[in-house]
């Protein structure tokens, strides 16, 4: 028999630190397996942000810095300039991306910085106990929000990070995924890919948004947080391509 | 060598170039606008990289993305941007990366008053943000002396992997002086020659770089690291002048634009047999207390500390190294304002 | 002939392989790894037909396939 789907290379050979059914994993994972796929291990820079989605630091096999809480797109910018040759990806969380670092996603897709962000979207603060994100679905409990986050109770709307990134002039691909079942995330790998081909071929910004799930702090099991993102997270945040002037003219 | 001349702001800014900085990440402020714009024209030239960033933090993000990279990297703020910085520069000190900080200081709290003063003091050597971890200040107090330590805190940061600060104040930025500026260092990529505490859990072989440890235990061996890195640059780095002080009753200890007000009183004071001199830091961070625990309190009848902020902020280290020994009187002016020698002189006459 | 692989070391038998798999190959059995998770197994009895869906959503990179 011969082996037909391995274990990505540029993955380390230890245990992710999240907790069961969490899919950072399998969001990583993917970029390492579009990593290998395109052979560059050797010249990747992942800049990796605070919150859960920073554990990828432990998993990647190839190297990678750590930022502030939201400037993982000005750290990039800085990696990217002096290294235009380097493959250089942000890996970044909703309350990293949404709140804190607003401004730095905002204006690192406004300069048109080359290289690729890769959000993942589970509408709440994993690492610190789940606390509300500024993606956090109206009436989703957080612990900051023990009702359900209400507009009305000043906790504001759900953000929409991928409409705001298409909406600028130079982002060149923004493709909101999700990891929920096996095709969808193939369709994210696909985009991964997609992503990385506009920075390696110069082209410009490219932003993949990945619908993610949190088990632990939506009080769920995993299997149930797969119903939860269909039933919830897809009418909130639709999946589709946002931009992509790869298609025009 | 090749004699200009030059306005302390965009002097700081060649030293960086010809020192071989090739990232500039930089927020206007006032009163250091002039770096920003001089390496925005003069970058490209030397084939480096500007970014004007989003905000203050952004730009020292930036910087460590640069520096991850190896390439010599340089921001510049004035008080109310280095407190933005702050989570940066933390942030660089506990990820080993190296960069070169410029704080051309102004007036404060909060907004302050944006011409020149020297309202950072403790900021700069006791806390240029959290964690507990310090930078090698250096003060200049001519233009020539912004260029040269310019190039020093290039070679510190790159020797000790460690963010670097030059605290001139905005009077230093803002003056125009002759100045010889060296010839432009070949530049040289860092990168290889780093070397990483080794945290567990990253690379071994792969440059991965953070501030954060979550072996408790390598954090702290790693807080040990810095400790002894900073009793190193107490026995190796302390740069100070002593002006006059052999057989000095009175010396006054301050720096930057306030020391050339101080070294105008002394020479009026000296002339009128007032036996008077003055310990200039040169470097902040380490502060020269060596200079100031040597003074003899049999002699010394006052040392007096001078600086443009109220309170006056350098009193503090004077204080750790006299130890009570010496009577110290200090004078400052705030909010950009500027003494001037006779008002030295009359405050010294009110107090000896 | 198809079957799959579970590295023990990664698994955290959370359990979203065993809901894809369309042969019912995969369920949690007793075995414990030094996380202290019970771990998957995959039942040889079973027809595995390779359709990797287990192996792709996998959050650990904890299944191989073969074929």
């Amino acid at each position: 028999m011969e082996k037909i789907y391995s274990r990505p290379v540029s993955l380390n050979p230890v245990a992710f630190n999240y907790c069961p059914g969490c899919l950072h994993g399998t969001s990583q994972k993917l970029l390492c397996d579009v990593i290998d796929e395109l052979g560059k291990q050797e010249d990747t820079i992942a800049v990796m942000p605070i919150g859960c989605s920073t554990m990828g630091m432990f998993a990647f096999d190839f190297e990678s810095l750590g930022a502030c809480h939201g400037r993982a797109p000005a750290v990039a910018t800085g990696v990217k300039r002096t290294a235009p040759e380097k493959l250089v990806f942000t890996y970044q969380g909703d309350g990293d991306i949404g709140y804190i670092g607003f401004s730095e996603i905002m204006h690192a897709a406004n300069r048109g910085e080359n290289f690729t962000v890769i959000f993942a979207n589970n509408g709440t603060f994993g690492m610190t106990g789940g606390q509300m994100a500024p993606t956090t679905l109206i009436g989703q409990r957080a612990t900051t929000a023990p009702l359900g986050r209400d507009p009305s109770y000043g906790q504001g709307m759900p953000i929409h990070m991928s409409e705001l990134v298409a909406s600028l002039p130079l982002p060149v691909y923004v493709e909101r995924c999700s990891v929920d079942t096996p095709a969808h995330a193939n369709a994210t790998r696909k985009a991964i890919k997609k992503a990385f081909d506009i920075q390696l071929a110069g082209k410009g910004f490219s932003f993949v948004e990945i619908l993610t799930n949190c088990p632990t702090n939506w009080g769920v099991s995993p299997v149930q947080s797969i119903a939860w993102i269909k039933e919830k997270t897809y009418t909130e945040y639709p999946l589709g391509v946002y931009k992509d002037i790869t298609q025009e003219g | 060598m090749e004699k200009v001349f030059m306005k302390g702001n965009e002097a700081i800014a060649e030293a960086g170039i010809r020192a071989g900085c090739r990232f500039f990440a930089g927020y206007p402020i006032t009163p250091q606008n002039d770096i920003p714009e001089y390496m925005s024209r003069r970058m490209p030239e030397a084939g480096g990289v500007f970014v004007q960033g989003e905000s203050e933090v952004a730009s020292i993000s930036m910087l460590m993305g640069s520096a991850f990279n190896g390439v010599k990297s340089m921001t510049s703020s004035s008080g109310p941007g280095l407190s933005l910085k702050s989570e940066g520069i933390s942030t660089m000190a506990g990820m080993q990366l190296p960069a070169v900080i410029v704080n051309v200081m102004r007036g404060g709290p909060g907004t302050g008053a944006i011409q020149g003063a020297q309202m950072d003091y403790l900021m700069a050597t006791k806390a240029s943000g959290h964690g507990g971890f310090r930078m090698i200040v250096y003060a200049p107090s001519t233009v020539q002396e912004a260029v040269d330590y310019t190039i020093r805190a290039f070679d510190k940061a790159e020797q000790y992997q460690q963010p670097m600060l030059i605290a001139a104040d905005g009077h230093i930025g803002a003056i125009m002086e002759s100045v010889e500026l060296p010839e432009m260092r070949p530049v040289a990529n860092m990168k290889k020659n780093y070397e990483f505490f080794p945290h567990p859990g990253f690379g071994k072989t792969r440059q991965q770089v953070y501030s954060v440890d979550l072996n408790l235990k390598a954090q702290e061996d790693f807080n040990r690291y810095l400790a002894d890195l900073y009793d190193i640059w107490n026995r190796d780095e302390v740069l100070v002048e002593e002006y006059l002080v052999e057989d000095a009753e009175y010396v006054i200890v301050t720096y930057g634009t306030s020391s050339r007000i101080a070294r105008a009183a002394i020479k009026a004071l000296r002339e009128e047999g007032v036996k008077i001199g003055m310990v200039r830091p040169i470097s902040l961070y380490p502060f020269p207390y060596d200079s100031i625990r040597k003074l003899d309190p049999n002699k010394v009848k006052k040392i007096l500390c001078l600086e443009l902020s109220i309170p006056v902020q350098v009193v503090e280290d004077v204080e750790l190294a006299v130890q009570g020994k010496i009577p110290i009187e200090s004078y400052g002016r705030a909010a950009s304002l500027v003494f001037t020698p006779e008002e030295v002189i009359g405050y010294f006459n009110s107090i000896k | 002939m198809a079957k799959v692989e579970i590295t023990a070391a990664y698994c955290k038998g959370c359990l979203l392989c065993e809901a894809l798999c369309p042969k019912g190959v995969l369920s949690l059995g007793n075995e414990v790894n030094a996380l202290g998770y019970n771990i998957i197994k995959a039942d040889d009895t079973k027809e595995c037909i390779a359709c990797q869906q287990c192996a792709v959503i996998c959050p650990e990179g904890a299944i191989e396939v073969y074929k």
